[in-house]
């Protein structure tokens, strides 16, 4: 799909002028490195996720766990060598990386831990840390907000709270009440969608060319707006996908629960 | 002038926050307590934060932290609520498991 949308892109481009073969390679080259890319990035979704699979607590050997652990490093060395290869090495680069990678690892220790207790350090770890990705971006109001609210309005009343580890037991200690294989099958594919959507303009640049490292001002209002109306059709339709996935995954497993 | 690595920025800021979106929906799925529950609800709303905040950092203004901040107080308010409900709820339990345990212990020395 990829190929034949950069293939027809460049036919598109040679419209008016006389065809050259030279084009069509050109397209096909790029076309096979855009290609290459999403197959790259899809394999890291797929590792993670079945790193993401073997850590839910449910499975109690310990050398399944450290396998699904181990993957999971695995997937974050990829995606930050794929943003350390994307953006350079300066510090700004380097630290987003490193806090970026921080901000995945405490996501994934609050889905898969075994305990209500340390679920919540991982999600105060998260909040933490994506604060300082907010803070990064300048939006320090954001960031602040989000680690008072977040920190004082969920995860101390749920450690305060005396029953929770009981009924957080109780419950996931029936069997058919979850579906882990199909959650995690549906968040990778979920990834994928929301990453593929958000990319969209990046792969359009890819496949456009770089010829600079620069836009000019004359031609940035333009590509604002063409970048606000693309963005804004992707979030409808992410939303829809994800509405629909996350009701098919929890319809399809109350019904495994009945 | 609007650099590439600001593109590259965008991009890698919107595929963090699809990873966190991803992660907080596989938790949503996968685990029924309600605690696990609501902390995947941050998880995921960390990740539409990050989302919008690298949008209005690529547009130049401050419109997405504006709309990060009104979804953020809404998102807080309604799992306070679904915590505060969930507590009563259990003390409710507690308690009229107490009042059947009374009720049914002189019946045991009776018989």
């Amino acid at each position: 799909m990829t190929f034949v949308r950069g293939w027809l892109s460049y036919v598109g481009r040679a419209e008016g002028v006389t065809f050259r073969w030279s084009i069509a390679t050109n397209g096909f080259a790029l076309a096979m490195d855009d290609m290459s890319h999403g197959l790259l990035l899809a394999l890291t979704l797929g590792i993670g996720g079945l790193g993401l699979y073997l850590n839910l607590p449910w499975h109690s050997r310990p050398i399944v766990r450290w396998s699904g652990a181990g993957l999971i490093g695995l997937a974050l060395y990829g995606l930050a060598r794929r943003l350390v290869l994307s953006m350079g090495t300066d510090p700004f680069v380097v630290t987003f990386t490193g806090t970026a990678c921080v901000v995945i690892a405490a996501a994934l220790l609050t889905v898969t831990s075994p305990t209500v207790k340390h679920a919540a350090i991982g999600c105060v770890l998260l909040a933490v840390s994506n604060a300082v990705l907010l803070f990064q971006q300048n939006a320090a109001v954001l960031a602040a907000a989000a680690v008072v609210l977040s920190v004082g309005a969920i995860v101390l009343p749920l450690l305060l709270s005396s029953d929770t580890e009981a009924n957080a037991k109780a419950n996931d200690d029936k069997p058919s009440m979850h579906e882990p294989g199909l959650a995690c099958v549906t968040g990778v594919l979920l990834a994928g969608v929301l990453i593929a959507s958000f990319n969209r303009i990046d792969s359009s640049d890819l496949v456009s060319g770089k010829a600079s490292e620069t836009v000019s001002v004359t031609q940035q209002s333009g590509l604002v707006q063409n970048e606000f109306e693309v963005s804004a059709s992707a979030l409808w339709i992410v939303g829809l996908l994800a509405f629909v996935s996350i009701a098919g995954a929890t319809a399809v497993s109350r019904r495994v629960e009945s | 002038m609007l650099a590439v690595h600001d593109h590259q920025l965008l991009a890698n800021s919107l595929t963090v926050g699809a990873l966190l979106v991803s992660i907080g929906a596989v938790g949503l799925a996968s685990r029924r307590g309600a605690a696990f529950a609501l902390l995947s609800v941050t998880i995921v709303l960390q990740g539409v934060l990050l989302s919008l905040a690298s949008l209005g950092f690529f547009h130049g203004n401050s419109s997405g932290q504006t709309v990060g901040l009104f979804g953020l107080v809404v998102v807080i308010f309604v799992c306070a609520l679904a915590l505060t409900m969930r507590s009563r709820t259990s003390r409710l339990k507690a308690s009229n498991t107490d009042v059947v345990q009374g009720i049914s212990e002189p019946e045991e020395r009776h018989g």
